[in-house]
């Protein structure tokens, strides 16, 4: 690190909305920190090992003489915490009609392929991975049934067995979590699963997006654009294309309308798709924060006006829908969801980003409300919420600052839609960790060889990776998909929905407006055939060819623009130098040059995501450099949104102009 | 705006516009209207940057002064334009209701732009070969100049410079995408940041301001050309725009009121 650096090492990486404050998610830290804690993972070496190995073996987590389809050749268990307390028993019991479901399944063949692990065979407190798996024989190699079932429920609250059990076990084998407070739930759960696979319930085969959308809010601007749009077009795709059953639809959401009251008819009102995608901030809440327990991971919806108009106030209930949302009256029997948004599926005790290890950011580990209350629901619950743990980072869907990648969350949807398990189709999201803690192991490798370390390149992997990690299924792994063909009369019947809005999106802008061409020349010279004859509007013509060429060259420039704006613009940089020779600063290549010294920086990411570098001097913050400074990125994102909606007008308004002359 | 300098307060220059315009909105003097200005800021010209650049007094309160005054001018100039979709509106509807008002009974922009539409319409109607006169080519060449300017806002990025007492304070960069780099010279008060957070702003007002004009004359075009009554004079509707949004601009009512702010 160079002395300049070191004025330049404080970070803050946030993402979601503060609702306790109204503003975007903002906790300090610094890149220097960060960096150093990927260089000294909290994750153990075998692990790190066992996730290198998993990314270049490119096996699949199972053998590969079992089918994830078939839990007789794949096998299934649960795990409990360990030890003889009679609550165990009980939510043991609660739970009995799914396990002698799984039971009937998985043993089919051979027994041994059921497994529970409970009282002394459970988790207990502070056992690591490999080392509950090598108390039954199992390697770091692909899930063998014969030792521990590929498809593996925890049951428990993440204090008793934490989150990095979780994200360690999922690595090979196909994990998912249930908690809830009351037995009723864990017997309604598992009674929704059981009649879901025998057939008694049935949903419409009919996708659906949400994703919001607020203009002045670079994080659901660019999920709307970069994550929501692309998949619906994917997945439409391959619906159309016959690669999967027949039947399905699938349904994005106009942004003007993924309000709080259409989710409540999507989530188990009369609208409930058999698969629900959202896309939304995540509702998160200061420790202490009374609403945090039962609202954090609560989606927000348009309901919120944005941050420019919001943002210095806590957000109301009004603007996000909570577990509270999901009424007794409704019938979420059957559905799977899945969120992107920050502690959709729960909250860690400790910001799971920050390298100080004692800052808490909750008063313990807690799964979030809503999917608690959408499975363990007393009509018949959901089968599975898909969700993240902790803040949900822009990484997930795009990789390089500028280009997207939603081949990871294709694939995933892909599986689930052809009635994989969800813990197979999860597979997707775990081999991208495995591959980014692969690429954190071949950047520490190189350093050793002797490249010069890059702290920002390390930080951002690292962050990556546990973004990554994060996705977990709240739920039973084994579930499938119900789906029927729209017609088929079952219970809950619901209408089928046909596709009714699509998001509009750079290319749908451009596709839309490529059609509109200035007149065309010999239908104009019909109009005026006289008039050109007697060489009469011979000067106006010509001025206004000349005027239709230039608008024509300045809305293909506005499309350009406005395209890469959209698509392309992942995030906002904003650096603030100092220089003592001002008349030396030039800029080149989207650089500052001269004798200049960077004292801070701020990247607003696609979800809001913000990384900032706050400077120093002996020390403790530059405070009048800072305030400098922010009120610099108050000016560009200012200036991003009026730009956004100056360069929409003018699309539209050069558009008709040229309709006209 | 500076008496007491001989550069003007503020300066714009883009390389590739070598055609002499009338200042932006007002307030930003183009190379050519200022001769020394080339010369005053050649360090900082690239041909893939739009300079915009703020010569301070350095007297702190008429610098900031001079920042506020345009500030409000563009935001009074923005106000104005967003009219211009309405004003047509409401003129074609008492048209079309047959209100017997004389042009003279109508606001300035308003009859003049009745007045230039009856006129070429007239001479359309008499096949009149000097119906091409009704066009002012120098409002085409204009017109086309404000896209060309506007489009090359979209090429190059922003390069703003204030300074303060004839001392460079801050230099920033605005790209395409709207990411900011900024240079402040060592040792600047709050104050003084301030002025360059204020230049930055009137500069990327402008700008908006700018396209905000073309894109009123574009939606004026629509409006116009539904006044027309024969497609013969459809293409006068681009030039009747220009004129009418012009004309609005620089409506002396309008401009009293800024003076008046200003003061």
């Amino acid at each position: 690190m160079s002395s300049m650096d070191d004025e330049l090492t404080k970070i803050s990486a946030s993402n979601g909305i503060n609702a306790s404050t109204g503003d975007y998610f903002f906790e300090p830290e610094t890149i220097d920190e960060i960096a150093a804690r990927a260089a000294r993972p909290p994750l153990d070496q075998e692990h790190i090992d066992e996730l290198v190995e998993h990314h270049q073996s490119k096996s699949f987590a199972v053998v590969p003489w079992a089918s994830p389809k078939n839990l007789s050749e794949t096998g299934w268990g649960v795990i409990f915490p360990a030890g003889d307390d009679p609550t165990i028993r009980k939510i043991r019991d609660a739970l009995s009609e799914l396990l002698d479901h799984r039971k009937e399944q998985a043993g089919a063949n051979k027994p041994h392929y059921y497994r529970e692990f409970i009282g002394d065979d459970g988790y207990y407190p502070g056992i690591t991975k490999s080392a509950f798996l090598q108390k039954y024989g199992a390697t770091y190699s692909s899930a063998d049934p014969e030792n521990v079932p590929y498809y593996l429920l925890i049951v428990g609250d993440p204090e008793t067995i934490p989150f990095s059990f979780q994200y360690q076990l999922d690595v090979q084998y196909a994990v998912g979590r249930i908690y809830f407070e009351t037995l009723e739930e864990y017997a309604s759960y598992a009674r929704s699963v059981v009649m879901a696979e025998k057939g008694m319930v049935t949903r419409p085969r009919r996708l659906s997006f949400f994703g919001t959308r607020n203009n002045d809010d670079p994080s659901t601007l660019l999920s709307s654009t970069m994550l929501i749009s692309p998949l619906a077009e994917e997945i439409t795709k391959l619906t159309s294309g016959g690669a999967l059953a027949a039947g399905w639809q699938v349904e994005t959401l106009p942004y003007e309308e993924t309000k709080k009251e259409r989710l409540v008819r999507l989530m188990g009102g009369a609208d409930t798709p058999a698969l629900l995608f959202t896309a939304s901030h995540g509702a998160a809440f200061n420790q202490g924060d009374p609403r945090q327990l039962k609202h954090q991971g609560a989606l927000m919806c348009q309901d919120w006006p944005g941050p420019k108009e919001w943002r210095k106030k806590p957000i109301l209930t009004d603007h996000y829908f909570a577990a509270e949302d999901v009424s007794d009256d409704a019938n979420p029997l059957g559905m799977i969801t899945f969120h992107f948004a920050c502690f959709g599926a729960g909250t860690p005790r400790r910001d799971d980003f920050s390298y100080t290890s004692s800052r808490e950011i909750a008063p313990h580990a807690f799964l979030s409300k809503l999917p608690q209350r959408l499975l363990g629901h007393p009509k018949g619950g959901a089968l599975a919420v898909i969700g993240h743990v902790e803040r949900a980072w822009d990484y997930s869907f795009k990789f390089d600052k500028t280009k997207r990648q939603t081949q990871t969350f294709t694939s995933t949807l892909f599986q689930i839609m052809d009635q994989h398990p969800i813990g197979a189709a999860m597979e997707f999201m775990n081999g991208r960790y495995a591959e980014l803690s692969t690429a954190i192991t071949e950047y520490e490798h190189s350093v050793k060889q002797g490249k010069q370390p890059d702290n920002y390149e390390l930080a951002g992997l690292w962050m990556q990776n546990n973004d990554a990690r994060s996705y977990v299924i709240i739920g039973d792994p084994a579930v499938k998909l119900v789906g029927s063909e729209p017609s088929a009369a079952a219970r809950p019947t619901i209408e089928p929905v046909t596709v009714t809005g699509i998001v509009i999106t750079p290319s749908a802008v451009t596709t839309e407006s490529t059609p509109v061409q200035p007149t065309d020349k010999e239908e104009e010279e019909k109009t005026v055939p006289e008039a050109a004859d007697f060489g009469l509007f011979s000067s106006l013509k010509e001025s206004k060819e000349g005027i239709q060429n230039s608008l024509n060259e300045l809305l293909d420039k506005t499309k350009q623009t406005l395209s890469r704006v959209l698509s392309d613009a992942t995030s906002l940089d904003v650096l603030t130098y100092v220089s003592d020779e001002m008349e030396t600063v030039e800029y080149e290549n989207g650089k500052l040059k001269g004798a200049t010294q960077l004292r801070a920086m701020t990247r607003i990411s696609a979800d809001g995501d913000t990384i900032v570098c706050v400077p120093r001097t002996g020390g403790r913050m530059d405070t009048e450099l800072w305030q400098v400074h922010k009120d610099m990125v108050d000016q560009a994102l200012t200036h991003r949104t009026e730009m956004i909606k100056t360069l929409s007008a003018a699309l539209a308004g050069l558009v008709d102009a040229l309709k006209v002359l | 705006m500076n008496p007491g300098s001989s550069s003007p307060v503020f300066q714009f220059y883009d390389t590739d516009i070598t055609y002499s315009q009338s200042d932006l909105m007002g307030i930003w003097k183009s190379d050519e209207q200022v001769e020394s200005v080339s010369y005053d800021i050649s360090g900082s010209q690239t041909d893939d940057s739009q300079v915009w650049r703020a010569n301070l007094p350095a007297d702190l309160n008429q610098a900031r002064s001079y920042l506020t005054a345009g500030i409000r001018k563009l935001e009074i100039s923005r106000q104005v334009l967003e009219s211009v979709p309405s004003r047509l509106d409401q003129l074609r509807e008492e048209l079309d209701r047959g209100r017997s008002f004389g042009i003279s009974d109508r606001l300035r922009p308003e009859a003049e732009l009745l007045e230039f539409l009856a006129n070429s319409e007239a001479q359309a109607t008499a096949v009149s070969f000097g119906l091409a006169d009704q066009f002012d080519s120098k409002i085409g060449d204009i017109f086309s100049g404000l896209l060309h300017r506007l489009r090359n806002s979209f090429n190059k990025y922003a390069w703003v410079e204030t300074s303060f007492g004839e001392r460079l304070i801050a230099r920033t960069a605005v790209d395409w995408s709207g990411d900011f780099h900024t240079a402040w010279t060592i040792g600047l008060d709050q104050s003084e940041a301030e002025l360059h957070s204020k230049t930055l702003r009137l500069a990327l007002k402008t700008r908006d301001v700018l396209a905000r004009m073309i894109i009123m004359i574009a939606r004026a075009t629509v409006k116009i050309s539904l006044l027309l009554s024969s497609p013969i004079t459809a293409p006068l509707a681009l030039p009747a725009a220009y004129k009418y949004v012009h004309a609005i601009m620089a409506d002396p009512e309008l401009i009293a009121f800024i003076k008046n702010e200003e003061h």
